[in-house]
Formats: C-alpha cells, structure tokens, sequence
C-alpha cells in the first residue's frame, strides 16, 4: 500500500511516461502532413491560363522508328 | 532489417530524385517545347512517310533540319535535349530510377528520337556526352519487378 499522495505522483508519472511517445508520434505525423496552401503568402501559384489541349502531350502521326525499316538512330541508346 | 531499411531509404531517393526532374520537365515548360516540335514535324507526316518508303534516312535527315531552322523549333529541341543529357545519365548511373524515368519522362524522349534523333546524332560530338541523354532515356525498357533490389536493375544498354 501507499501513501495517497504517493499514489497520486507514482501514477501522474505513468501518465506522463505514456503519454510522451503517443504526442511525440502525433507531433511527427504534424510535421509530415501536407501543408495547407498560403493564403496570402505571395508564394502561391496562380492558376494556369494554359488549356488542356495545349498542355497535353501531342504524339507525332507517323513515327519513323515504328516504321518496316526504322532509321538508324532508333536503336541508339 | 537494417540493410533492408538502407536500401529502401536509397531507392526512396532516386525515385524522389526522378521525380525532381519530372517536377522540373513540367515548371520549364518543356512540354511546350516537345509539343511545338511534335506539331511541326505532324505537319511534314506525308513527307516523312515517304522518305521511310523510299528507306531515305538522309532524306529525313535533310527535313529535320529544315523543320529546325525554324529558331523557336531550335531553341526548343536545345532545351529538351539539354534537359535529358541530366536526366539520362542520373538513371544510367543509378542515381535516378529507372522505373520512374520511364514512367514520367519516356513519352516525351521517345518522341523527339522518333522526330528528331536523326538531327541530334548529326550534332553529336565524338568526345561529347551532348544529345546522348535523351537515347538512354529513350532506350530504357517497362518497369521492372525488382524492387527494392539493387543489385537486379536492369540495364540501360
């Protein structure tokens, strides 16, 4: 048996002692979650005023390294 | 456990590294470049299809180089071609990931080899890595099963 305020201070250490990894981990997932966009920072990227056919990759019509007999350089690396 | 948590940190990072350059690709505008030259050479298609009839590598040659005195279309085959002489070399050497490469980046490389690559070996110097990034990147294959095992990478040759 011990002493009420013994008990009292014995436990107040097992809380802490426990309750030091758990905030520790939640401060390390704090710091990894994605930062929210700055309002007014400056740093903020305007939106595109580019089009989506614009921006999307083209592809060339006739590929010559797809050809019967492609060119040379096709299979440099 | 801790070799294991070595090389997952190291294949971690080239993927990381890759994806840098992907993230580089997009703000430089590159796919602007890639699709300026694409639409040039689409216009030249019948062309294009002839000389690979007549088996006329030095006739494509020839219309490549037409289609790059244009200076915009130059300036713009300059910067892809620079962009991928840093790029090729990192996944060559192992300091980029391959798998991610081709993921991110070989679309567009294999575009411009297609197009252009007779007119980026016409510029090659015998003692100069310029223009080679983009056959590396070009000649890379599908993604491997092998991750995280270094040592199984495939070849880039």
């Amino acid at each position: 048996m011990c002493s009420l305020g013994r008990c009292i201070l014995q436990l107040s250490v097992a809380a802490a002692l426990l309750a030091a990894p758990v905030l520790w981990t939640a401060q390390a997932h704090a710091q990894d979650a994605p930062k929210p966009a700055q309002q007014n920072g400056g740093t903020q990227q305007a939106p595109s005023t580019k089009s989506l056919s614009n921006t999307a990759p083209k592809a060339i019509l006739v590929d010559p390294c797809k050809a019967k007999n492609p060119p040379s350089y096709c299979g440099k690396h | 456990m801790a070799l294991y948590g070595y090389l997952s940190a190291q294949q971690s990072s080239r993927v990381d590294r890759t994806f840098e350059f992907y993230k580089d690709f997009r703000a430089a505008d590159l796919q602007d470049d890639v699709n300026l030259l694409v639409e040039k050479f689409n216009g030249k298609a019948d062309e294009v299809s002839k000389f690979l009839a007549n088996n006329d590598e030095a006739g494509l040659t020839e219309l490549e180089k037409t289609l790059l005195q244009d200076a915009k279309a130059n300036a713009a085959l300059s910067r892809v071609v620079v962009f991928y002489d840093a790029v090729g070399p990192c996944v060559a050497h192992s300091l980029c990931d391959a798998d991610a490469t081709v993921a991110l980046l070989k679309f567009q490389a294999q575009q411009m080899v297609s197009a252009y690559g007779a007119y980026v070996v016409s510029q090659q110097q015998p003692q100069s890595p310029f223009g080679s990034g983009i056959f590396i990147v070009n000649g890379l294959t599908a993604p491997a099963k092998s991750w995280p095992w270094p040592w199984s990478a495939r070849s880039t040759n």
